[in-house]
This record gives C-alpha cells, sequence and structure tokens, in this order.
C-alpha cells in the first residue's frame, strides 16, 4: 500500500477514532491527544507492517485496526495517570470469569415506545457507565461490529464482550426502568424487568 | 458467534444475542422453539432491538474537530516532505511503505547532522555559549545524533513521534488558549513539587531557569511513552509573544531511553519552523521547544553540563 492510500484510509476513519476517544476519555482535550497519539502510532513503521500483516489474512481492515491501537493507547493512559485504583488486567480477569447475567430484557406491554424522549436519560446513563462497558456499547451500537469483530479489537474473549454487552444493556436497562417517567415516555406499563417468563401481568 | 460463551447460554443471553443477529443455527432454532412457547418474549428481543438503536443514535452523532485534523494532515504532510528528498535520491522504483516512514525518521535525524550550530550562531551568542562552556568546564560537547542509515531503531522513530508531538503541543499551547488549561502552575517556585508529584524527582529552580527566560507556566502533559511528563514553558525576555516550551519525562523503563547520556540531541532545526532538542539527566528525559535553534543549544549545553541531582 502506497503512502497516500495508507493517509487516505487512516484519515478516512478520524471520525470514528475521535468518536472512540471521545467517549472513552469523556474529555474532548484528552480525546484530542488519544488521536494524536493513534495516528502516530500508525504510522510507525512496525505498526505500518502489522497492518499490512493484518489486512493480508483478513482478519482486519483499517477501522478496526485503528480501533485496537484506540483501545491499547486509552489504557496505556489509564495505567499511566492511576486513575483507577483497580488494575485494568485484574478488570478483565474478573470479567472474563464472571458468569453472563441471567436477568432477560424487559418486557412491555406491547404500547409503542417513544425512545427519543428518553435519549438525555440514556445518554446520562451510558455516561456513568464503566469505560469497559461504554467501549464495547460503543462498538456494538455505534459502529455495528460483530461480537468476533469486537473480540479482536479488544483482545478479550468473545466471552467477555457478550458478558459486557450484557451487563451494560442490563445497567441501561434498569437505569431507564427504574425512573417511572421514563417508563412513562417510553410508553411501558405493566412490565417486570425482573421477570424472566415474559414479566406481563 | 463462536461456541465461547454461547453454548451454554441462558435465556438472557440467548434473547439478547438474538436481537443482535449472533444466533449460530442451532441457536436460532432454540430460540425459534422458545418463542413458540413464550410468544411475549419477542417483545423483549424487540426492546433490544431498540436499545441498540437508540444508543446509536444518543454516542454516534460525533466527528472530530476540523483543527485536529488538520493537524494530522499537516503532520502527515511533514513526514511526507522529510521523505521525498531521500526518495528522490534513492531509487525510482517506490519503497515499501514501511520502509519509506523509516527514511522519513532518518531524514529527520539528518537534519541534525547538516548544520553546524557554531556556524550558524550570530557572534554573541556564540560569545555567549562559549562562555557558557568555559565556566563549565568544557566537560561535554554537543552531539547530534548519528543515525547509521542500516541502524533505524524502534526508539528512533520513538524519538521521531515524541518530537512532532512536542512541537506539536508547544504550538498548540501557544496558538488555543482553551490548552493553557492544564497549566496549573504560574510561579517558578512550584515547578519542584509539580515534577516530584509527576516525575518523581525534584528539580530545583535554579537548574530549570536561564538567562533570559522567564518562567510562565507549567503542569502534566502526556509525551508518548511510558514515563509520566510535565510541560513547563518560559517566556522569552527580548521577544515578547515567544515562548519556549521544556517537557520532562520520567524513564519508566528501557523503551523511554532514548538519549546517551551527556549527550542533547537536534530532533528538530529551526528551519522547520521550530527546534526541538532532547537529552536525558537522572532518569529523566528533555525535550526543549523553541523557534530559535541557538537558544535551544544554549539551555541544552547548560543542562547537559549540569544534569541535576533530582
Amino acid at each position: 500500500m502506497d503512502r497516500q492510500e495508507f493517509e487516505r484510509l487512516a484519515l478516512e476513519h478520524l471520525d470514528a477514532v475521535y468518536r472512540m476517544a471521545l467517549h472513552l476519555t469523556r474529555n474532548p482535550e484528552q480525546a484530542e491527544d488519544v488521536v494524536q497519539d493513534v495516528y502516530a502510532r500508525a504510522l510507525r513503521p512496525r505498526a505500518v507492517a502489522s497492518f499490512e500483516d493484518r489486512s493480508s489474512d483478513g482478519t482486519g481492515g483499517m477501522r478496526s485496526w485503528l480501533f485496537t491501537i484506540t483501545h491499547n493507547v486509552f489504557y496505556s493512559k489509564v495505567k499511566k495517570d492511576k486513575r483507577r485504583p483497580q488494575a485494568v488486567g485484574e478488570f478483565f480477569a474478573e470479567a472474563d470469569s464472571a458468569p453472563l447475567p441471567d436477568e432477560p430484557p424487559p418486557a412491555w406491554d406491547g404500547a409503542a415506545f417513544d425512545w427519543e424522549h428518553v435519549d438525555g436519560r440514556l445518554k446520562s446513563a451510558i455516561e456513568d457507565l464503566k469505560d469497559e462497558f461504554r467501549e464495547v456499547l460503543l462498538l456494538w451500537g455505534v459502529e455495528g461490529l460483530k461480537y468476533r469483530e469486537i473480540a479482536e479489537i479488544l483482545g478479550v474473549p468473545i466471552g467477555t464482550v457478550m458478558s459486557r454487552l450484557h451487563r451494560a444493556r442490563k445497567i441501561l436497562a434498569d437505569g431507564l426502568l427504574g425512573d417511572t417517567d421514563t417508563v412513562r415516555d417510553l410508553g411501558l406499563s405493566r412490565f417486570d424487568a425482573s421477570s424472566g417468563n415474559g414479566g406481563m401481568e | 458467534m463462536n461456541s465461547d460463551g454461547a453454548n451454554d447460554m441462558n435465556l438472557a443471553a440467548l434473547l439478547r444475542a438474538g436481537a443482535d443477529d449472533e444466533l449460530q443455527p442451532d441457536q436460532k432454532a432454540h430460540l425459534d422453539a422458545h418463542l413458540r412457547d413464550h410468544p411475549r418474549d419477542t417483545d423483549r428481543i424487540e426492546f433490544e432491538r431498540q436499545l441498540k438503536e437508540a444508543c446509536g443514535r444518543v454516542m454516534g452523532p460525533i466527528s472530530a474537530p476540523p483543527a485536529l485534523r488538520e493537524r494530522l494532515i499537516a503532520s502527515l504532510d511533514r513526514i511526507a516532505q522529510d521523505n521525498s528528498p531521500r526518495q528522490e535520491a534513492s531509487s525510482t522504483a517506490p519503497a515499501p511503505e514501511s520502509v519509506r516512514l523509516a527514511q522519513g525518521v532518518e531524514s529527520l535525524s539528518e537534519q541534525t547532522r547538516r548544520q553546524s550550530f557554531w556556524n550558524r550562531m550570530t557572534p554573541a551568542v556564540r560569545a555567549l555559549a562559549a562562555a557558557i562552556l568555559l565556566l563549565v568546564g568544557g566537560l561535554f560537547l554537543l552531539q547530534v545524533v548519528n543515525v547509521g542509515s542500516g541502524n533505524l531503531s524502534l526508539a528512533q522513530a520513538h524519538m521521531s513521534e515524541i518530537a512532532t508531538f512536542v512541537g506539536d503541543e508547544h504550538d498548540r499551547c501557544v496558538i488555543d488558549p482553551s490548552r493553557a488549561a492544564k497549566f496549573n502552575i504560574s510561579e517558578l517556585d512550584a515547578a519542584p513539587a509539580l515534577l516530584e508529584e509527576i516525575v518523581g524527582k525534584s528539580i530545583s529552580p535554579a537548574n530549570l531557569a536561564f538567562g533570559g527566560l522567564a518562567f510562565r507556566d507549567g503542569g502534566r502533559c502526556h509525551v508518548p511513552g511510558k514515563g509520566d511528563s510535565v510541560h513547563l514553558r518560559f517566556d522569552v525576555v527580548d521577544q515578547p509573544g515567544e515562548t519556549v516550551s521544556l517537557f520532562i519525562q520520567r524513564v519508566a523503563d528501557e523503551s523511554d531511553e532514548l538519549f546517551e547520556s551527556g549527550k542533547s540531541y537536534e530532533l528538530q532545526s529551526d528551519n522547520q519552523g521550530r527546534a526541538v532538542f532532547g537529552w536525558a539527566a537522572d532518569g529523566l528525559n528533555y525535550f526543549l521547544v523553541a523557534k530559535d535553534e541557538a537558544l535551544c543549544e544554549s539551555y541544552s549545553i547548560e543542562r547537559g553540563l549540569t544534569p541535576n541531582a533530582g
């Protein structure tokens, strides 16, 4: 791949890389720093060779490759800044071994949803999620990646991706459905989120 | 979806994976059978699909700031310019991208050898630098990095990355006032404590100060590498509006060991619009950014000769 093509491809995904960096850092300035580090790393000779290898064996394109670098840059910074009392590796190990949550998605009475009325509350709930949950939610919900692709980007087993997604979704659903105004705005009624048998009265 | 995590899938996981179209045929058949017995659970699947759409709607509409895009393009252009002379001289056949990028880094280093600092100084600055040298005993000579053509290392690529970062960060902080929010000290006397906190070593104000420079501010920075870093800024007294940046980074491990002790390295020269010098002392990397190469030279000479003991 020649230089111009490489740059064109890399810059084509700048919005997606910035979006991921912003959702991880929740700070525009830090997000820009992350993005610049991502592109600096992406242009290292060894990194370019790594991308060419990865592309040639069909395991990922430029976007996934840049997401992988973004993930690595962010968590390197997390470790360096010691912002988290718990080591990332320890958290991953914990998440990997935890069973999938058994709570089913909430049921409702079939009334029409009105999600747009709760977008603000959903946004707030997403911002409260742990970085790991928000990251997987972004790759799944916004970037439309499959579980396997997300697992490859994050360097974790596919079961871990599923576990994080389930937990993230449950937290969001619980957060939304625990609020009576949200339930009303969504058009829900008589739901029973904790029941596994349909939950309808 | 493959088998790990899917074979023992419980109902919740089955419904959610079904909503995500991530089921294998046998799992899909299992879900279909379940839905025949529990038709209301199709609503649960629909809820998950709508939740996904809502997440996409809430998290999705974010674009990179135009200024960030411009900076990245400018950085890429700079690397391309660094590459071009060598490409023309070496071969008409295009080299692999990795080789050309490596050549760009090498080219960057070559620029540090191309012009002698001593020949380019004004007489006054030369006299000042010479005086400093005499005063401290002339124990060290300024040396520029010498990258052999077949000896390019990842460390040198990393050095180039850092040179670009500190140069760009210096410019950003000048151009964009909002960047100055990171600076949380404005007195030189506060610098030792800041450095102690972030890079683990205290440097006395006397060892940070330099004639003709007035301390402006300082704060945490994120120089590429494993070690934490600090960004200090000084105003050039004789040149209103001109600022010098000193980045100090802790050497966390061997991947941060970029410089040979006692030598300073010209990572960018002022014919690139700014000069960037680097050196190491006492477990710290120093990167000095200024418009004037001679100032960098003088400062690094003094620092190289009197390394701080922390």
